[in-house]
């Protein structure tokens, strides 16, 4: 069975289509009817897709030819079989008239399909769950404003399909979501490791894919012609930390020094490629040159993380570049810094201290310093975002953070394009990406905007350095032009901390 | 509580290791069951101990249909088996080899009868001692004494005597007989005509997996079919 | 990097904390293993479910899991039961791919069930002593390892009782010797299958449920054990109960040590080192010759 090949091993409904039924629930989480869709949930084999179509062609004309253009009159079938076939087809036509009669203006396309691969369980389920969920709000939006302008009010349809957080199987679905299901685009969310592998599928076949945060630099040195990003990849990220630490936090506090780094990271895709970048841009001539007394990859996610804590503590940095994929290590390591009494001037921290539930440790979580594409503060910048996160809260109960964020700018910038492209078409869809010009508008992120370079990089791309500051939120805490809030530096001691001396958020 | 076998026959193949074998033997017995290699004796054992399946016939004791109970339900009843290599629970003690026996049939306290039970067999000096370490002797002393846990109505016993050295081998039959004594039945597989002859009171030889004869030991050492059995024609 | 005495000792007691919760959860899984033949690769699906029944009880009754653990040994022994007598009992005597399979869909079965209902988010558990530390001789200590460490001693020196001591684990360690012979004395094998993997079942929740007072819970939560906890089986050989208990503790040595004086990355290699070196040079595993037959 089809469910079979799209999650292999996962049972509940909630993370794979485990039954026809649900399947068909799952593809039919659009507004306005499809020809499939109205099939029920099975899968109909080529010879009878072909005789159906020939039969509708013939009973139906011309009223059915606007749902299928690629319907042939070859030679006529059998009576018996037209009688047979002829209670489908009233029950088609009828659904193709009622859909004809909604939509004012005759479409070319019925529906725009987009495939939507998510980590749905495994590693990094939470986030995956969390950014589809956005993505269905986004298909409901964009259904409920008219669909697609460009053709005709077609309506949007997302497949979701779970590739489980791990790369094999993300090649797997990628693979059925270009080849089977014959999406016009893919969107990514945020991790590398899937993009790198699913993007290969989609590249062979020529389908767009668009990935959000996905940060490894590899994703856009390979020459793919279909595969854009509309983030920054780890490389220039990383250096944009050694930046921020030396002409912003140094700068603006000229009482701290930092002599000794140290970098911590996991051995996943993502944390081993972030660990090289931080210690490459510490060869940089302007930004660097500080002295690397520790270098840890540990195994993640860890048992117990003790053993790098006390090389950690060993070592003395004054400041650490942290690189965690799994948000449980984030947690295991703050309660190690914790017990054994780790001070930094700072820590710099990515996914795993993003991941929300990190910050369920309360103020002992507080002043990582990070660096992502999307803020809160930025639901002030842009009030319009707040109808979004309204959304968002009514769906999963949580605040939007950044990954679900990813999720809606990627969809976004698809979607332009195809109305642009007025196809449904991945070539045209793909040389109408080549030309994308959105504004700061367009996407939920501090971007200028969307606008692809020759390797799929995002011209327009920015970052924020937000700080989790005692409000327990993540704020724009830099560059500065855009910074709302100060940054804390250097952030205070575990004995500080003990003894109550925890600074406010302060306001720029 | 008569021991009664009806027509228990199995075949392996084309082999008919046990082929319609039928006796009786009553309370107190004390039975030697021979035969010469491959005659079905060890089949013929396990087929009585519900550890191969018949495929025909009827084993009863004291009139209770066992034909189909397993192992455990067996032992629950009475019937205590031990083997032609023992097979004792080589990573517990002595002690713990006792102990694990389900108290099913006693009213007395496990540890009484544990510690009646070690005297008994004396292996008190070894009480403690990891099972694999015990002799080949006492390995067999001790499964005998885990079938005396048992408080058993009959015993079947395959071989008991090999490989066991004089001295234990009085100590063994002492046991066997004190048993006897108490009203317990044996049915013993043996190899060795005159340990069977001195100690049973009747002989059931088997040759090709069929009774050929059924006495007293007199009558078996006379016996024609019995002599060709063993030496061939 | 120098290595510093304290340090040191302070990574081979982390070591020692952790090895102790590998400990219980390699006893359980080699209890199954030793007397079912069954290698339960739900074993570290079933911890994952202690710790999130630890995490509700913490939740909605402000239960500490310490004390919850008490509940939650009789539910997870009960549950165990069920899967033997409903599930495993129908393929004790099937192939060990069908075995395989079952544990293996069973894993999967109680994951996405979490997953259903309970997402993905790690949930984190505070107690009154989450953030109580104790300073000797420049060494420190958290209550939650210090406390989650004297648990699974205490049901370490439990199952050793239990096994030497009461009928039922004498029976159990009697049919994992000899099935046939455990027969023969009147031991009811099929019922000493269900007591065994209820036994194992709730040792894993056990475990489970005693670290979560610092150890964060997911529906992955358990995988992590499991893989060390495999290891453990093998080094304490297989099927042999002290070998697991003491093996847990020199893996968890092992790991923490190597990660610290060695390099933070060896010490998952490291640990697969040793189980490769015993699986090569002793066969049978550290504490003899378990496997004869
Ligand atoms: N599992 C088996 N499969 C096939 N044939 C078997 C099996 N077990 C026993 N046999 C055959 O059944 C016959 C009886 O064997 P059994 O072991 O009962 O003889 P025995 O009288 O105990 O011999 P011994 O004196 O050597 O112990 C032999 O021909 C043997 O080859
Ligand atoms: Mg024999």
């Amino acid at each position: 069975m089809r469910a079979g090949a799209r999650s292999r091993w996962s049972f509940g409904p909630h993370v794979s289509e485990k039954t026809g039924a649900f399947n068909a629930y799952i593809r039919s989480q659009t507004i306005g009817v499809s020809l499939q869709d109205s099939e029920g949930p099975r899968k109909k084999s080529p010879e009878e897709l072909a005789a159906e179509q020939k039969a509708t062609s013939e009973i139906s004309g011309p009223l059915t030819e606007f749902l299928n253009k690629k319907v042939t009159r070859r030679e006529a079938i059998s009576t018996v079989g037209k009688i047979a076939v002829g209670v489908v087809v009233v029950a088609a036509a009828g659904a193709g008239a009622a859909y004809y009669l909604t939509r004012p203006t005759g479409p070319t396309v019925a529906e725009v399909v987009i495939g939507c691969p998510f980590p749905l369980s495994g590693g990094s389920s939470g986030l995956g769950q969390d950014s589809q969920a956005m993505a269905q709000i986004f298909q409901d939006q964009w259904n409920a404003n008219g669909g697609f302008k460009g053709l005709g009010g077609a309506p949007l349809r997302l497949i979701f399909i779970d590739n489980e957080t791990d790369p094999n199987v993300g090649r797997t679905v990628a693979d059925t979501l270009v080849n089977t299901d014959k999406v016009s685009a893919v969107q990514n969310g945020f991790l590398s490791g899937l993009a790198l592998t699913e993007s290969e599928e989609t590249e062979k076949a020529g389908v767009p894919m668009v990935t959000g945060s996905s940060s490894n630099p590899s994703l856009t040195t390979r020459g793919f012609t279909h595969f854009y990003r509309l983030w920054i990849g780890d490389d220039k990220l990383a250096l944009k930390q050694f930046q921020y630490l030396k002409d912003e936090l140094l700068k603006n506090n000229p009482g701290t020094t930092v002599k000794n780094i140290a970098i911590l990271n996991d051995d996943t895709l993502f944390g081993t490629g972030a660990g090289k970048f931080y210690a490459a841009s510490n060869n940089d001539p302007t930004y660097g040159g500080y002295n690397i007394v520790s270098n840890i990859t540990f195994h993640g996610p860890a048992t117990d993380v003790t053993s790098q804590v006390l090389q950690l503590k060993s070592a003395q940095p004054d400041v650490l570049f942290t690189a965690m994929s799994f948000v449980a290590d984030a947690v295991l390591f703050q309660k190690a810094f914790k017990q054994y009494n780790l001070d930094f001037a700072t820590m710099f921290s990515s996914a795993g201290h993003l991941n929300p539930p990190y910050q369920q440790l309360g103020s002992d979580a507080y002043f990582p310093i990070s660096r992502l594409p999307w803020s809160p503060d930025l639901l002030v910048t842009k009030p319009w975002e707040q109808k979004w996160q309204g959304l968002f809260k009514a769906k999963t109960g949580k605040d939007m953070y950044s990954y679900p964020c990813d999720t809606y700018s990627c969809l976004n910038t698809i979607c332009d394009a195809v109305n642009r492209a007025k196809s449904n078409d991945p070539a045209k869809i793909n040389t109408a990406l080549q030309s994308t010009n959105l504004g700061p508008d367009d996407v939920m992120e501090g971007y200028d905007g969307v606008q692809f370079s020759s390797t799929g990089d995002n011209t327009k791309a920015k970052t924020l350095f937000v700080q989790l500051l005692s409000d327990n939120v993540w704020h724009t805490v830099g560059p500065s032009p855009v910074a709302a809030y100060k940054a804390v530096f250097p952030q205070p001691t575990w004995a500080d901390r003990a003894a109550g001396k925890i600074p406010s958020p302060v306001k720029v | 509580m008569s021991f009664s076998v009806e027509h228990v026959t199995k075949r392996y193949g084309g082999v008919t290791a046990v082929d319609d074998v039928s006796f009786q033997i009553g309370k107190g017995e004390f039975v030697g069951l021979i035969g010469p290699n491959g005659s079905g004796k060890t089949t013929l054992l396990d087929g009585l101990g519900g550890y191969i399946r018949k495929d025909a016939g009827r084993v009863a004791l004291g009139g209770h249909d066992l034909s189909k109970a397993p192992p455990y339900e067996l032992a629950k009843r009475g019937v205590g088996r031990t083997f032609q290599v023992p097979r004792v629970f080589d990573n517990m003690t002595v002690v713990e080899n006792l102990y694990c026996v389900p108290a099913a049939r006693s009213s007395e306290p496990k540890e009484k009868r544990v510690e009646d039970t070690m005297e008994m067999v004396r292996l008190a000096s070894v009480a403690h001692e990891i099972a694999k370490n015990l002799s080949g002797g006492q390995k067999k002393l001790l499964e005998l004494a885990r079938v005396v846990m048992l408080n058993p109505t009959i015993v079947l016993m395959d071989e008991p005597f090999s490989g066991v050295d004089p001295a234990m081998l009085e100590s063994l039959l002492g046991l066997m007989r004190e048993m006897n004594k108490e009203g317990r039945t044996f049915l013993i597989v043996e190899h060795n005509i005159a340990v069977i002859t001195k100690n049973c009171g009747r002989v059931i030889c088997l040759d090709e997996g069929k009774v050929i004869a059924d006495g007293s030991p007199g009558d078996i050492r006379n016996d024609p079919r019995v002599i060709e059995a063993y030496l061939g024609t | 990097m120098a290595i510093e005495p304290t340090a040191l000792i302070q990574s081979i007691l982390a070591g020692v904390f952790v090895g102790a919760i590998y400990s219980l959860v390699s006893a359980g899984l080699t209890l199954i293993w030793g007397t079912m033949r069954i290698v339960n690769f739900a074993h570290g699906a079933l911890m994952m479910l202690g710790m999130y029944m630890a995490y509700w009880t913490w939740y909605f009754l402000g239960l500490d899991p310490l004390l919850s653990a008490l509940v939650i040994f009789p539910t997870f022994f009960a549950l165990g039961y069920a899967i033997d007598k409903f599930l495993l009992r129908r393929i004790i005597q099937a192939s060990s791919v069908a075995q395989l399979l079952i544990t293996f869909g069973l894993t999967l079965f109680i994951q996405n069930v979490v997953l259903y209902f309970w997402r993905s988010d790690i949930r984190l558990v505070t107690t009154s002593y989450s953030s109580l530390y104790w300073h000797a001789g420049g060494l420190v200590f958290d209550a939650p390892h210090v406390i989650a460490f004297f648990a699974a001693i205490l049901c370490g020196i439990g199952l050793h009782l239990f096994l030497t001591r009461s009928s039922i684990g004498l029976a159990i360690r009697a049919t994992a010797q000899d099935r046939e012979a455990a027969q023969t004395v009147g031991i009811e094998t099929k019922r000493i299958f269900g007591m065994t993997f209820g036994l194992g079942t709730a040792l894993a929740a056990v475990a489970g449920a005693i670290i979560t007072s610092y150890y964060p819970v997911n529906p992955d939560s358990g995988n992590q054990f499991l893989f060390l906890a495999f290891v453990v089986v093998v080094l304490g050989s297989l099927g042999n109960y002290l070998g697991a208990l003491v093996g847990g503790l020199i893996i968890g040595v092992v790991q923490s040590t190597t990660g610290y004086v060695y390099l933070a990355q060896a010490e998952l290699p490291l640990a697969f080192v040793v189980f490769l070196a015993i699986l090569i040079f002793m066969p049978e595993g550290l504490f003899g010759k378990r496997l004869r037959r």
